[in-house]
């Protein structure tokens, strides 16, 4: 009998916003700015140019590393990967090979599974291309603005097991990332990017490469389609082919870009341009102080000091102005009788508006809470059969009481005292 | 035995560096890269089992730049496509690539 | 005299106290390089701004009394090998690749050179890509040996010896990857100075092995060359390979240096099988000279230079597989296919070395082999100032001896093969001559000692007069 695990593992690169590139001293911001005027000739691969690595990418890869729980090397180096491609100026990319700045880390999930990292390594990013017909003939345009923008790797092991956990996982990286103020992790905009390797197993030899996901959203239903069509073709004796597929959201389905035959042949060589890097425990140190507190403790410090549940907490510290309101109006919602809870699923849930103070919005919301109880005794009279079933045993019929008090009380209500009261007068 | 005769694949080698090699280039490539390999397997005779590689003779280590802008080099977008022979409102331009990475 | 035919020590004398101008000097080499071109193909691009050039440093010369000062080679004319970039001036490493390619920057060394006030002449010939020690695989024809138009001037820096050996310049600007530098300087019969790598910055200069490549002088004497060393060593931050030590090159203590009890060794080794006779011959008599200055000689044991060949070949090819990956005719230059037989051959003989399952076995073994090599210099080093030898085990070659030969340029460069992957600095100066051909002697010194390497080869030239001899360039 042919087992069948779900096996993803995700490559991320995420590009760090540093002020000037990789290697040389061009802007590093590319978003919208006219074509080929952020080069130079390192980053362009002119004849005779040479590279010289940003001290401030490289502090910055340790950083993401540490807050990943990897461990730094304490040696490290950059390799020159080759392959040709228009938008790689240099025939090859300068990136690490066998000696990454950092070794291993872990993400946990809030079940409790932990993702484990294989690595974290620096390299540079390639220019754009964008594909047009001109003149009519179908041609692809370069842009190198983009070339040599420090890009980041963060590679997992194949510990992820569904879309819902690739898309979590996705969502704790951008939280850690965003609070080191690194990256913006916008996958619309490129600044992060990632590839899934997808299949149903280790032991059956084959994984497909999933590309070309610009959002988290589409991560995840990429990857559950593809999990359910490599079961499908596994079942029917067939072994999936191993090959690169973008997504389709339209038809929500994955399709294949490109097949080889064989395996690319990098030729990886330790980069003579550049001097190897030394870390002694004394510059890693250094790096770990500068980190600030990263959203894993800071939930378990609302989950501490709140009660709230962990994944509230964790949704509450995602973003930083929900997390700044919670903890700025916390007190003004206790005196007004709204748990720590209460606020917390206000806030993610929309309810309350960060843009203005909370005593005023939570003292309308109060007041909503208590619903007249007239009204309840009303919508009990006029539905005695919705009743009858409910004290038969349906008591999830209550729902459709709870809709008559809403409609009675214009939407005005609180639905879950409503609930609660309706019940409690049927005595159910 | 002549270990070497199997491991040169000149078309394969043509195709890696991007190459055009004629097919009456091949034979002569072939030939020569079979007597240089025989020159550079002589250094099996030396014993390297207790040394590293020297990748970089210079002995530096952590050689960075600052995290700057350097107006100084960066090239206008005229000095950037001056030199190619397809270029298209900014753009250098080449021929249809058809798969997406 | 003819101003062309002064040493740029004779020639920056003249120029200070005004016996002739900057355009003077300029003139006599532009009208050499009519003359003589036609013959020796040295030259395969005039710098067109080249007298405007001389006329501002005679406007300095005579309005600034410390003009000499601040710029120190001020108003010299001087040729460029033609792998440095010049913005503005075409740039072709002798490959019809690049061959309408005009660079938007210049390299570290010719802006450093600019500074001090220098004439640009041209671009010089070179085996194209620096493939070769002959000049032959340029593109644009060979270069001839100014001694002997049926002999290469050696290479790959030809074009700029033949154009110091035949006086169409002051000085020139060659680059050593292993024998670039002096191999030329020796087949020509002047001086070449392989500085430390690291010591003058790559930044500009088109890439050929990144681990080994030297920008380095070839001038009339050896002062010539501490001078131009002077000027274009030193750290560059757009080079994270060079070093930060200052250049502390005092040129007063280079004459006079007495070589009484200097530990030299001479590698017995180096006295190769394809050694020429009478080659060998002179070196024996350069050694005995020294003796009688007073150094100190012991023949020693070093690695046979032929394993240097494999190290050589493998490092040096794969580091140019790489390095030429960018020229794709996309963003400058002609496509691949324009690229030369020798360029093809070292690409893939490099991607080789370099691809999966053969990278131990070739390119790293060789790393590991270069290690040896370096551990055995460090050795020699402890026990002794230098390390003397031949620079090439014959005379020029004739025209057309590389051809059919697969490791041509590796062959003819293997005793300067060892202390180029060791990253040492060293010279090539003139020790006599073989059937009307000069042969040098090379003067090897550990990383950093150009101070010491320059001196003792300024003893040996004081003590004798190669360097004076001129061909005689009355071409038929």
């Amino acid at each position: 009998m042919l087992k069948l695990t779900p096996t993803i593992g995700m490559e991320v690169h995420v590009e760090l916003a540093t002020a000037s590139k990789m290697f040389c001293g061009c802007p590093a911001e590319h978003f919208a700015v006219k074509p080929n005027t952020h080069t130079c000739p390192v980053c362009l691969g002119l004849p005779g140019a040479l590279p010289v690595p940003n001290k401030k990418a490289v502090d910055w890869t340790m950083m993401i590393g540490l807050a990943l729980g990897s461990t730094v090397n304490k040696t490290s180096k950059f390799d020159r990967k080759h392959y040709f491609y228009p938008d790689l100026p240099k025939g090859f990319q300068i990136s690490q090979y066998d000696e990454p700045l950092c070794r291993g880390g872990q993400l946990a999930l809030d079940s409790g599974k932990i993702i484990n990292l294989t690595r974290v390594h620096l390299e540079e990013d390639t220019g754009k291309l964008i594909h047009q017909t001109v003149g009519g003939k179908r041609v692809s345009l370069v842009d190198f603005n983009r070339s040599g923008v420090p890009l980041v790797e963060i590679v997992t092991e194949p510990d992820i097991a569904s879309g819902a956990e690739a898309k979590e996982f996705l969502k704790k990286l951008t939280a850690i990332l965003r609070t080191l103020k690194v990256s913006d992790c916008d996958m619309e905009k490129g600044s992060m990017r990632l590839e899934a390797n997808v299949s149903m197993g280790e032991s059956l030899a084959y994984k497909v490469e999933v590309k070309n996901l610009n959002s988290f959203r589409f991560v995840e239903q990429a990857i559950d389609y593809e999990l359910s069509r490599q079961e499908k073709l596994l079942k029917a004796g067939k072994t999936p082919r191993q090959e690169t597929r973008g997504y389709d959201p339209k038809t929500r389905s994955t399709f294949v870009q490109r097949y080889k035959e064989t395996a690319e042949d990098y030729r990886y060589f330790p980069e003579p341009d550049i001097p190897p890097m030394v870390f002694s425990d004394k510059d890693i140190a250094a790096i770990r102080a500068k980190l600030p507190r990263l959203p894993e403790a800071k939930a378990k410090d609302l989950v501490d000091r709140f009660n709230l549940p962990p994944k509230l907490a964790s949704l509450l510290v995602a973003k930083a102005s929900r997390l700044t309101y919670f903890k700025n109006s916390v007190k003004t919602a206790q005196t007004l009788k709204v748990s720590p809870e209460k606020l917390a699923n206000l806030i993610i849930n929309h309810k309350i508006s960060l843009d203005k103070p909370a005593a005023e919005q939570l003292k309308t919301l109060t007041q909503k809470q208590t619903v007249d109880l007239g009204i309840i005794d009303q919508v009990i009279k006029d539905n005695p059969d919705v009743v009858a079933k409910i004290k038969a045993g349906k008591s999830s019929a209550v729902a459709f009481l709870v809709g008559q008090v809403m409609r009675l009380t214009r939407g005005q209500a609180d639905a879950v005292a409503a609930r609660k009261l309706l019940l409690k007068r049927l005595q159910v | 035995m002549d270990k070497t005769k199997s491991k040169i694949n000149v078309s394969h080698l043509a195709e890696l560096s991007k190459m055009t090699v004629s097919p009456n280039e091949a034979a002569g490539f072939k030939t020569g890269f079979e007597a240089t390999l025989k020159t550079v397997d002589k250094l099996e005779q030396l014993n390297t089992k207790k040394v590293g590689s020297t990748f970089q003779v210079t002995g530096l280590k952590n050689v960075y730049r600052p995290d700057k802008v350097d107006k100084s080099r960066v090239l206008s977008q005229q000095k950037a496509l001056v030199n190619a022979k397809n270029s298209h409102k900014g753009y250098f331009v080449v021929p249809a690539i058809f798969d997406e990475t | 005299m003819k101003l062309n035919q002064l040493t740029l020590t004779e020639a920056l004398e003249g120029l200070k106290v005004k016996k002739f101008s900057s355009v003077e000097l300029t003139l006599a080499c532009l009208d050499e390089i009519k003359r003589l071109n036609p013959k020796l193909n040295a030259f395969l691009t005039l710098n067109p701004d080249a007298l405007k050039a001389a006329k501002a440093a005679d406007l300095k010369i005579r309005s600034d009394g410390n003009a000499f000062k601040t710029q120190p080679l001020l108003g010299i004319p001087y040729a460029l090998k033609d792998n440095f970039l010049t913005a503005g001036l075409k740039t072709t490493a002798s490959s019809k690749v690049l061959d309408d390619y005009i660079p938007q920057y210049d390299a570290t060394v010719y802006a450093r050179l600019k500074t001090a006030g220098t004439v640009l002449l041209g671009k010089t010939n070179m085996d194209a890509w620096a493939h070769g020690s002959s000049t032959e695989t340029s593109d644009y024809g060979t270069t001839r040996n100014p001694w002997n138009l049926n002999h290469t001037p050696g290479g790959s820096s030809g074009g700029s010896a033949a154009a110091v050996a035949a006086d169409m310049c002051i000085f020139a600007i060659g680059s050593e990857t292993a024998g670039s530098v002096r191999g030329p300087a020796c087949w020509c019969g002047i001086t070449g100075l392989k500085p430390t790598y690291g010591r003058v910055s790559r930044y500009g200069v088109i890439a050929m092995a990144s681990s080994t490549d030297s920008p380095g002088p070839l001038t009339k004497t050896v002062a010539d060359a501490a001078r131009v060393y002077q000027v274009i060593a030193g750290p560059d931050p757009f080079d994270a390979t060079t070093s930060g030590r200052p250049v502390n090159l005092n040129l007063g203590h280079l004459q006079g240096l007495s070589l009484k009890g200097r530990r030299l060794a001479v590698p017995k080794e180096y006295l190769v099988k394809e050694m020429d006779k009478a080659t060998a011959k002179l070196i024996e008599n350069a050694l005995k000279k020294l003796e009688g200055l007073g150094a100190k000689i012991d023949q020693i044991s070093l690695i046979d230079p032929h394993y240097s060949i494999g190290v050589y070949t493998l490092v040096q090819r794969s580091e140019v597989s790489s390095n030429l990956a960018r020229y794709d005719g996309v963003r400058y230059g002609n496509d691949r296919s324009h690229f030369g037989h020798e360029a093809k051959n070292r690409v893939m003989l490099g991607s080789f070395a370099l691809s999966a399952g053969y990278y131990d076995q070739y390119y790293n073994k060789a790393q590991k082999v270069r290690t040896l090599i370096i551990e055995e210099f460090k050795k020699t080093f402890r026990k002794y100032d230098l390390v003397i030898g031949p620079v090439t085990p014959g005379p020029a070659l004739k025209v057309g001896a590389s051809k059919d030969s697969p490791m041509f340029g590796e062959i003819v460069d293997m005793l300067m093969e060892p202390s180029s992957v060791a990253g040492l600095t060293g010279t090539s100066v003139p020790c006599g001559f073989v059937t009307g051909l000069p042969v040098g002697l090379q003067i090897t010194g550990p990383q950093f000692a150009e101070g010491l390497v320059l001196a003792v080869s300024a003893a040996y030239q004081a003590a004798t007069d190669w360097h004076l001899k001129k061909p005689v360039t009355d071409y038929a």
